[in-house]
């Protein structure tokens, strides 16, 4: 029984004892870590921003565990316990005695009183929590260690360069947090938790370099990782493509291919030693580079379509059809598609006369890549439709075409007007045929500046890389390119073609992140020579940023 | 006449019952006469029930006589007061051998009990004595028995000593040489009353009736309960407090504190360390406890320990009470005992 006793009071002491190492070691690593933490971010070192506090959780855990396992023998309990409630060295004696044997009535007596003594006894009463004396200094040294991870270093303790890098990640952080609230916005309307997730984390990487609490490696690679994560999110989370955006992407679609087409032709009558009609062609691809203006681009298309047929070669899908589509869908004659897709399928009829089979393939290639773009859009069933006569053509089925173009001809024109008051619905958001479609405007600011009058003339629209002058085309395709302050910009790229104009087979966007973070560790590492270190960093900025590079 | 072994913790519950009755009526009784002086009464008993001698230091007239001649009528115990001068033999004390002559007419030498002969003794201003004289008390004190002519005498039980010392009046005294002062048990000072005692002084003593103690007990029952306090038990720790205790009064020693070092040329000897344990078993038992503690030998330290340390010239050239010094030396040890580090 007395045993019994000593052991609680042990239990409470040790506790104690964790109690008071626990305190001893969160003041001492606090203060440590408060002077590393200071250190490393006056010196703009990176550090892991959990590191202090994991630490103090660490050496807490490793103290409370030798509190728990503190060598405390019987005799030291018992005399403590004595001294401390004034029992007269009644445990400790009576302890002693029962270990020699407590042969004497005395000796009996003793041990008797002492467990008489103990049964009152409370370990509490023994050995009261109070308040260690060390409590104040730890929190002293937590509070300070809090500040020190919290508030912004004073700009009076950095360098010029590291303010102007303070600057710049300040505006780096102004410019993601409305994406984070898109992102957010976006995350709720879908009940996505990825989405929501990586919104908080662009928002806290916002909060952090507006606080200037990660340095500019550390956030070019926060900011490479989380931009692959919304690039996949942008896509799991895409719309379809309002009849603004199909009908700006047709009609880029169209400049390119008479550029591509006419440059091809102007090839071939070089080769053929017709030079004037070369130059003339190469006149017509340029002009088709330089202008934005739907009639001006049928135009051009037409004297494509004439300059081929004096030539004899074939054209492949005339880019009069994607001008027509993209006129029908930005709100013209929707029978201007209508016509053109009757005249292809008329046409499908001579196709096995006129065409190889690689013109054939090359054919079923165009169909196949407009259908991709229909794809995306309120116009599914027209983009099946020609898929479906792309890959008649691939099996040389060229009636079958025909008819699958027929189909779509005569379903286009309900398709398309169908297509342009399901935009102005969601535009005002009443939703399709909920609204009479009339006095709304259609605003958005990413996309390419083109002649629609919805487009803010200061709409962004660099495009960055887009090889679009390929020897064997690749498939077009929709990417998400930069952040801008207006939201992430869409592109064409075309994908799986090597470009003429070098070697690279990767587009720029999914090696930018990793040749920028190379970069920064030879800058980091003194690598490149002081001279060229602003011109690479300007570099990288410029693409980052979508800035065009200073010279 | 020895009480037998306590073998039950019952035994020892009806002892420490007796033992405690009987302290109360004895502090009654003396209560009775004595005004204050509650320490010095204390220790008196103490002294009387551990079977040691007291030397009681104090200026005349404040109740050392008294307080002794009371003690011993409460316990109807056989009184004996010795003046010591400086012309007093040490035959005056322990007697002497006379020829005698018969009634018959024959002679014969037959000795005569000196003042010795009591079971309470009272030597007063002792120091007064020569060494010569001062040594007869030797052999009495610490063997309890006195040689005359050869031939050793067993001295009545309980054998106590009171003796009284002057320490104002130092001119044509002898100081108790150390060895001597070594076999007291307690040294005890005895401080003038407060204005309230001095009241109460007055009141009983000029009045037309003097108090006086009443029988408590007898000479057999004290020595029973003096072997009742020798079977108080001591643990280790305990013991090892007092033993440290008496190692600190030490200059040598490691555990000394600084002052005991710079001022004492010799500390207590062990029997310091047994007039500390046997004077905490009496204070245990009077604690109504059946073991020493660490307590009990704190409050016996400095009666127990003062008349052993001996000062040397800087220690004495200072002024440097021994009463201090024993407290550092508490305070030392009582530093260097084992604790739990909350």
């Amino acid at each position: 029984m007395l045993r019994r006793g000593i052991r609680a009071l042990r239990l409470r002491v040790r506790l104690l004892i964790a109690l008071r190492l626990a305190i001893g070691a969160v003041t001492i690593v606090s203060a440590g870590a408060t002077l590393c933490v200071l250190g490393l971010r006056l010196r703009g070192v990176w550090y892991p921003p959990l590191a202090p506090e994991v630490a103090l959780v660490a050496a807490a855990l490793a103290s409370l565990a030798t509190g728990l396992l503190w060598p405390l023998p019987d005799r030291l309990i018992a005399a403590s316990a004595d001294r401390r409630l004034g029992l007269r060295d009644r445990i400790g004696s009576a302890l002693q005695f029962l270990r020699a044997g407590a042969g004497s009535g005395m000796e009996r007596a003793a041990v008797l009183d002492a467990l008489g003594h103990l049964e009152l006894l409370r370990a509490r009463e023994a050995f009261p929590v109070r308040r260690p004396r060390g409590a104040s200094a730890a929190a002293i040294c937590l509070g300070t260690l809090l500040l020190a991870q919290i508030l912004p270093i004073p700009p009076l303790l950095l360098s010029p360069r590291e303010r102007e890098e303070k600057a710049e990640l300040r505006e780096v952080a102004a410019r993601i947090e409305p994406l984070a609230k898109q992102l957010e916005e976006a995350a709720t309307q879908a009940d996505d938790q990825e989405a929501a997730q990586v919104s908080k984390q662009l928002k806290k990487l916002a909060q952090q370099l507006q606080r200037g609490q990660v340095s500019k490696k550390q956030a070019l690679l926060n900011l490479s990782e989380l931009e692959k994560k919304v690039q996949r999110l942008d896509q799991k989370l895409a719309k379809p493509k309002t009849a603004e955006e199909l009908a700006d992407s047709l009609r880029q679609a169209q400049q390119d291919s008479i550029s591509q087409k006419a440059s091809e032709l102007a090839r071939q009558a070089a080769e053929r030693g017709d030079k004037e009609a070369a130059k003339q062609l190469e006149r017509l691809a340029q002009q088709a580079k330089q202008t934005d203006d739907q009639d001006k681009l049928n135009e051009l298309s037409r004297q494509l379509e004439e300059r081929a047929g004096k030539l004899g070669a074939s054209l492949g899908l005339p880019p009069g059809l994607l001008g027509a589509l993209s006129q029908s869908l930005a709100g013209a004659d929707p029978g201007l598609s209508e016509q053109a897709l009757k005249d292809l399928a008329e046409a499908a009829k001579d196709w096995p006369k006129e065409l190889s089979k690689e013109e054939l393939e090359a054919l079923a290639a165009e169909l196949k890549e407009l259908s991709k773009q229909l794809d995306g859009s309120d116009l599914k069933e027209l983009s099946k439709l020609l898929s479906e006569a792309s890959e008649c053509l691939k099996s040389g089925n060229c009636d079958k075409a025909g008819a699958a173009l027929g189909k779509a001809a005569k379903l286009s024109k309900g398709a398309l007007a169908k297509a342009k008051l399901a935009a102005v619905c969601r535009s005002c958001k009443l939703g399709l045929g909920q609204c009479s479609g009339k006095g709304t405007q259609i605003v958005y600011g990413r996309g390419r500046p083109g002649p629609q009058k919805a487009i803010p003339p200061n709409a962004p629209g660099t495009q960055l890389f887009a090889p679009r002058q390929s020897e064997n085309p690749g498939d077009l395709e929709r990417v998400r390119a930069q952040i801008n302050p207006q939201g992430p910009m869409l592109a064409t790229t075309e994908k799986g073609a090597p470009p003429t104009g070098g070697t690279s087979r990767v587009p720029y966007y999914e090696v930018i992140s990793d040749y920028s973070k190379t970069a920064e560790e030879a800058l980091a590492k003194e690598e490149v020579p002081p001279a060229y270190r602003g011109t690479v960093r300007d570099y990288f900025r410029a693409l980052q940023s979508g800035k065009p590079e200073k010279e | 006449m020895a009480e037998p072994v306590i073998e039950t913790e019952e035994q020892a519950r009806a002892q420490s019952e007796r033992f405690r009755r009987l302290v109360d009526g004895l502090k009654a009784e003396v209560g009775r006469v004595i005004v204050g002086m509650d320490d010095v009464v204390e220790n008196t008993l103490i002294a009387l029930l551990a079977g040691g001698h007291v030397l009681l230091e104090g200026v005349p007239g404040l109740g050392k006589t008294l307080l002794v001649r009371t003690l011993s009528e409460a316990l109807d115990l056989k009184f004996s007061r010795i003046q010591f001068t400086p012309d007093l033999m040490p035959a005056d004390i322990t007697g002497t051998t006379v020829l005698w002559e018969k009634p018959s007419g024959e002679r014969e030498f037959q000795f005569q009990p000196g003042p010795i002969f009591a079971n309470v003794i009272l030597a007063d201003e002792i120091n007064r004595a020569t060494p010569k004289t001062q040594s007869a008390m030797l052999e009495a004190m610490q063997e309890h028995s006195v040689t005359v002519a050869g031939a050793s005498r067993k001295l009545d039980e309980p054998f106590l000593v009171f003796a009284t010392q002057n320490p104002i009046e130092m001119e044509g005294t002898y100081p108790l040489p150390e060895a001597q002062l070594d076999r007291f048990l307690f040294k005890a000072l005895v401080s003038f009353p407060s204005l309230g005692e001095l009241h109460e002084i007055m009141n009983r003593t000029t009045g037309h009736t003097i108090p006086h103690a009443a029988i408590v007990a007898t000479k057999e029952e004290i020595l029973a309960l003096c072997q009742v306090a020798r079977q108080v038990s001591v643990a280790e720790h305990v013991q090892d407090f007092a033993l440290r205790l008496v190692l600190a009064t030490h200059p040598e020693s490691d555990q000394a504190p600084e002052s005991v070092k710079r001022f004492v040329r010799y500390g207590s000897s062990p029997r310091g360390g047994q007039a500390l344990v046997l004077s905490g078993k009496v204070r245990a038992l009077m604690d109504h406890r059946y073991h020493v503690s660490v307590d009990d030998l704190r409050a016996s330290a400095l009666p127990s320990l003062r008349h052993r340390l001996l000062l040397n010239f800087e220690g004495r050239a200072e002024g440097i009470e021994p009463d201090a010094l024993i407290e550092e030396a508490l305070a030392q040890v009582t530093r260097g005992q084992q604790d739990v580090p909350v």
